[in-house]
């Protein structure tokens, strides 16, 4: 993979190292020469962050990869960051074990790009996120050392929990060289079912509803029309502007006990089933689905995600959809109905975007709504002129001076990924 | 004792707390003096019991300007040292700050406060449906600040993950006295993460004083299974063959014939096969058209490693029965010698039948008596080793097997603790599982959050990598006008 390029920057040198050593011998050249680096999986994220206030060499993970070892009977596997998540499943598959991660892009996305990202999807709502599955890691420090924590124990409290620090760091503390995971059984069949709501609110009610009666989802997504153009999926026409998507997982009497314990909920209830899908059908479903706010688009997009708690889950929706409107865009938002995060991606298909200056207005007073409803809106997704107006991340509050001292003991050059996370680590 | 400053500072301490709630002299320190680990004593110097976050940041404040260490307690049922106040100075207790704040049903999420006993939130949202999953068998006595600071785990985390799993955000006061929010109430808060990483730090980044949990919604069906084996390493096999089966228990317990029958012979008798060589507690949760799968599927692998009996819990009473030999167990050892001594660490659980083996070998060679009750689902192993501290050499045995046993798992890829924390206890083996870089990687941690180290000095680290080893607080070495 050649010419890469972040937020309008070209680097000044690729490099490919094929080992962990190598890596680490980069490393200390570049740390030496002062030169700013830009660690690269396989690119699906780069347009997460800030702008970066220099970046001179890009170090690809790509020549990481492969299983290191893969324990089947500890339910443990350790894997090169460089390696891309869709072929490690593929291992794992062979021994009916799988990671519970499925963030967009699993072909391309490679493991270190996924912890460093702490990218998650839909089956978060059951298995959680990367925190909740890394349990060892090899990382090379900006000066070429390399340190572990952790191991291939699934309970451990032995010194400080680096795994947690190096989880959703984007690559300002190091760069990842192996990881070990906790797996999980596959589950012998699962099924989807998709609803029609009227509203987000409905949409709401109904997840919160469905696990009162004793349901265990693995998945529960609220997604408006535009959204679920991006799957194709076979579903009844429906006029209603919302669907609630929610996926089983577990033997298979289990799975079909809640199929129809859902029917049976909706009933009587503002919902309209559309579709009940079958283990394949499911599988191929949510496959597509996880890609679906990170699908190609040839035009200009942004893509906001907002987390907030249930009570103004319904409200932050309305907000996000008003933002499309003021930005000219066509608007998709996907909500996890279970944990309440919402991704709006907007696209302008028809229409000109606006001068940075109005765009980045919009995200503010998007921030500013969702920061009084007690949550955080990072902006994801935009071109380069409206970021070096706004700060991506938003945050502000007072541990980010720990954070700031964290980044100064790991990387006191400031030489990785400069500038590009919160407050301008 | 009595040194020329301490009227002024406990003056000071007085009036930030409240006469009443400092203790100060040497008899009722005592108490103080050890957690429940009691070969490592220290007495502290004060022992105070702030109600809010405010006092606690400025006891801290106060702290920082005498240069005394401070160290966080909750019921001081910590198993590594981690309470005790290593270098002297103040125990910051939080027994006075024990309320419950929030119950959030929709958000799945509860706000307590540090003294929080950990079973008293499963009790306050189980009306409402839910419960705290992370349940170190001391819930009845040992407080959320303190499974915070060690991570701690039970018997229910093989399923539902262990404290750090259910932590969704933290009040903390640093060193400095300052006050901040890590984590936060909405998911995927920015940044790095602080809060994940200040759990298992063992009070020695902080004093947390607002704890934001996860609660889990009951399960709809469970099921209790209890197999006995006329041998021990039938029931290990039986355990690796479960994981390598793929199925996920909540919970998967071994007991040895040494703890079946210490449990049999005192109060917490749970009617277990008194001549079995070990038994299983398995439970599921989950539905109920699911859980009919896997017991059957469990039942055929605890058949094919020669189980002699299988029981099966009919109702709530008697799966509490089932569970109260299994959490009494550590005290019903209290009656087979003085002392013991609890041991904590884990293997890669398809290793568990070779290393339980080689614990009981060691037992035998050092002439000391063990008995195994651990968390077998997680690999988690905790022999205890009974002794008399009264007997040098035995003591000396003791902790010659201990180490043998630390040896035997790290030579397996295991891990020094799996939820007792390292603590005084375990600090000096640290290096032996992690090179002179990862050590320090986790120093620049500590650095960053306590760059003065007097939250909790000596833990962790072993003792070369910390920042220099300063000797016992003595408030008369203290830098001139250090407490104007
Ligand atoms: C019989 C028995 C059974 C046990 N079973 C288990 C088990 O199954 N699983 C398990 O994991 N552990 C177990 N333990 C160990 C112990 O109960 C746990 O480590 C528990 O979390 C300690 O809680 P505590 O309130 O007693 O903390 P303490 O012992 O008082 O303190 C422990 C550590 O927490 C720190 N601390 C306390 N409060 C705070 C705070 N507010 N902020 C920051 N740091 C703080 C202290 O400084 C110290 O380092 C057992 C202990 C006993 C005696």
């Amino acid at each position: 993979m050649n010419g890469i390029e972040i937020d309008g920057f070209s680097v000044d040198r690729e490099e490919f190292p094929a080992s962990p050593e190598e890596l680490s011998h980069t490393m200390r050249q570049a740390f030496e020469a002062d030169a700013a680096m830009i660690p690269v999986g396989g690119a699906t994220k780069l347009h997460l962050g800030n702008p970066p206030r220099a970046a001179h060499i890009a170090l690809h993970t790509s020549g990481l990869r492969g299983v290191v070892e893969y324990e089947p009977d500890n339910m443990t596997v350790s894997v090169l960051s460089g390696t891309p998540l869709a072929e490690l499943q593929s291992v794992l598959r062979g021994s009916q074990q799988f990671l519970p991660l499925d963030p967009p892009h699993p072909e391309r996305a490679t493991l270190g790009g996924i912890v460093s990202c702490n990218s998650s999807g839909p089956i978060r709502f059951r298995y959680g996120t990367v925190r909740d599955m890394l349990i060892g890691v090899k990382i090379a420090h900006p000066d070429g050392t390399r340190t572990k924590a952790g191991g291939k124990l699934v309970k451990n409290v032995t010194g400080y929990d680096m795994c947690k620090l190096y989880t959703g760091s984007l690559g300002t503390l190091g760069v990842l060289t192996e990881l070990t995971f906790k797996v999980q059984p596959l589950c012998d069949a699962l099924a989807t079912v998709l609803i029609a709501y009227p509203s987000i609110h409905a949409a709401l009610e109904a997840a919160q509803q469905s696990m009162k009666s004793g349901l265990l989802p693995d998945a529960m997504e609220a997604w408006n029309r535009e959204a679920l153009q991006a799957v194709p999926y076979p579903a009844a026409n429906s006029g209603s502007p919302w669907v609630l998507m929610l996926r089983f997982g577990e033997v298979d009497a289990a799975v079909r006990w809640q199929v129809d314990k859902l029917k049976e909920m909706v009933q009587g209830s503002p919902g309209e089933i559309l579709n009940t899908l079958s283990t394949e059908e499911s599988e191929q479903f949510w496959e597509k689905a996880a890609s679906a706010r990170d699908a190609p688009f040839p035009g200009e997009e942004a893509l906001v995600k907002c987390s907030v708690l249930y009570q103004s889950a319904a409200e932050t929706a309305r907000q996000m959809q008003e933002a499309g409107q003021r930005l000219g865009a066509r608007t998709s938002l996907f909500c996890h109905a279970g944990t309440f995060i919402l991704y709006a991606r907007y696209l302008w298909t028809d229409s000109e975007p606006g001068a940075a200056d109005e765009v980045r207005q919009v995200f503010q007073d998007l921030r500013r709504q969702t920061t009084s409803a007690g949550g955080h809106a990072v902006i994801e997704k935009i071109r380069p002129e409206v970021k070096n107006a706004i700060d991506v991340w938003g945050y502000e509050a007072p541990a980010l001076e720990i954070m700031r001292r964290i980044k100064r003991e790991f990387d006191p050059k400031g030489l990785l990924n400069p500038g590009r996370f919160v407050g301008g680590i | 004792m009595k040194t020329e400053p301490k009227p002024k500072i406990l003056r000071e301490l007085e009036e930030i707390a409240g006469s009443n709630y400092i203790l100060h002299d040497p008899d009722e320190l005592l108490a103080y003096e050890c957690d429940g680990l009691t070969h490592h004593r220290s007495l502290p110097d004060f022992v105070v019991f702030p109600e809010t976050t405010h006092q606690v940041s400025r006891l801290v404040e106060l702290a920082r300007r005498y240069r005394m260490p401070f160290t966080a307690r909750g019921s001081g049922t910590g198993l590594s040292g981690g309470a005790t106040a290593a270098r002297g100075g103040m125990i910051i207790e939080t027994s006075r700050m024990k309320r419950i704040l929030e119950v959030d049903a929709e958000a799945r999420a509860a706000v307590v406060q540090p003294g929080v006993i950990n079973m008293e939130i499963s009790r306050r949202v189980a009306d409402a449906g839910f419960f705290y999953a992370p349940d170190p068998s001391s819930q009845i006595a040992c407080t959320i600040g303190g499974n915070i600071a060690e991570n701690s785990g039970g018997p229910h985390c093989l399923k539902y993950g262990t404290t750090v799993n259910h932590v969704l955000a933290l009040s903390v006061v640093l060193g400095d006295g300052e006050v901040m929010e890590l984590g936060g109430a909405a998911a995927d808060p920015p940044g790095y993460d602080l809060c994940g990483i200040f759990v298992g730090s063992e009070g020695t980044f902080g004093i947390a004083t607002e704890i934001r949990l996860r609660l889990v919604r009951t399960s709809p069906a469970t099921r209790t299974l209890l197999a006995a084996y006329a041998h021990v390493q039938q029931a290990t096999e039986t355990v690796s063959d479960i994981v390598a089966a793929g199925i996920v228990p909540v919970a998967l317990e071994m007991m040895d014939q040494a703890i079946i029958k210490a449990v049999e012979d005192s109060h917490y008798r749970a009617g277990y096969p008194r001549d079995a060589g070990a038994v299983l507690l398995i439970e599921l949760d989950g539905l109920d058209a699911g859980l009919k799968v896997r017991e059957e599927q469990i039942r055929a692998l605890c058949q094919a490693n020669g189980c002699a009996e299988i029981r099966v819990a009919r109702d709530p009473a008697e799966r509490a029965a089932l569970w109260a030999g299994r959490k009494g167990a550590f005290g019903a050892c209290g009656r087979l010698s003085p002392n013991m001594y609890l041991s904590d660490t884990v293997v890669p659980r398809n290793r568990l039948p070779e290393v339980l083996s080689r614990v009981y070998e060691i037992s035998k060679s050092h002439n000391i008596r063990v008995a195994n009750v651990f968390h077998a689902g997680d690999g988690n192993l905790h022999p205890i080793l009974l002794y008399d501290e009264k007997d040098p050499h035995e003591t000396r045995r003791m902790l010659a097997a201990c180490a043998d046993i630390i040896e035997a798992c790290l030579a397996v890829g295991g891990t020094l603790s799996g939820e007792h924390g390292i603590g005084l206890d375990k600090r000096d083996y640290m290096d032996r599982q992690f090179s002179e870089e990862d050590l320090r990687a986790m120093t620049k941690v500590k650095r960053a959050f306590d760059p003065e180290g007097l939250c909790n000095p000596d833990k962790v680290l072993p003792r070369r990598a910390g920042c220099g080893e300063a000797g016992r607080w003595d408030p008369k070495r203290l830098p001139e006008g250090a407490w104007v």
